[in-house]
């Protein structure tokens, strides 16, 4: 299905750049006239994909971080990817509490919500090569009777 | 973010200002237990109630401040918990290990 509005952005895994994607995601939700918890649990959701990308994607060396956001209709679809080490073992990964993260700095719950802000999460990774997050989630809004 | 600390009669009230994300979280726990060493209070509350946003990168905060005040031996809770933010906290399940309060309002 064609996209209403597409928004491409690239930034290098800094922590600094956490809220840039955060920032985006919540101005295309906005033209969809959001409730403030729509829009924050859908900010979560990429933050946590980002954080992923930077700790477990890149660790110590610094690379680029791919991230569209599209509107599709009342559907936000965010994409974003790494060139990263990747992910061994996705289910393992996707299990509440589970860290490969041994200072005590990550709790585990990246994924677990990612799929809870989420209406649909996609997780993708070639070990080596890197991993790809995909996002869905559509915003009712505040007219929405509900 | 900011990090803001009040004695509130024997309990050091640590209010969590803007957004608490991996960015933010990696100088904010020292910071807190430095105070909490310093000014060695009866408690200790964390305040979310003017945090904008926060992600799982919080929970470790939260967990390292706990582990802080069980080594000194005072009790830690959280106060001023709402919207997506009880989501990611309730998730996780942290509830069960350190109190959530509500807001006394007659206080503030």
């Amino acid at each position: 299905m064609k996209a209403d509005n597409v928004i491409r952005m690239q930034v290098e895994s800094r922590s600094c750049n956490e809220g840039f994607a955060r920032v985006a995601v919540a101005a295309v939700a906005a033209q969809l006239d959001p409730t403030l918890e729509e829009v924050s649990e859908i900010k979560t959701a990429v933050s946590e994909a980002v954080t992923n990308s930077i700790v477990h994607g890149y660790g110590d060396t610094i690379g680029m971080i791919y991230i569209t956001v599209k509107r599709i209709g009342r559907k936000i679809q965010v994409v974003i990817r790494d060139k990263g080490k990747g992910i061994e073992d996705i289910e393992r990964a996707r299990e509440p509490l589970y860290t490969t993260s041994t200072g005590g700095e990550r709790s585990g719950m990246g994924f677990t919500i990612m799929e809870t802000f989420s209406d649909r999460l996609r997780v993708s990774s070639r070990p080596g090569r890197g991993t790809r997050v995909t996002l869905e989630k559509t915003i009712y809004g505040k007219d929405d009777p509900r | 973010m900011e990090v803001a600390f009040e004695n509130r009669g024997g309990e050091l009230l640590v209010e969590l200002i803007g957004e608490l994300d991996h960015h933010a979280a990696k100088g904010i726990g020292q910071k807190i237990d430095f105070e909490i060493c310093i000014r060695r209070p009866a408690s200790v509350c964390l305040d979310f109630g003017k945090l904008a946003f926060m992600d799982s990168s919080g929970l470790a905060v939260i967990m390292g401040r706990r582990r802080t005040c069980m080594e000194i031996g005072i009790p830690i809770c959280l106060t001023g918990v709402s919207g997506s933010i009880r989501k990611v906290l309730l998730m996780s399940g942290i509830q069960k290990y350190i109190k959530m309060k509500e807001y006394n309002y007659e206080s503030r």
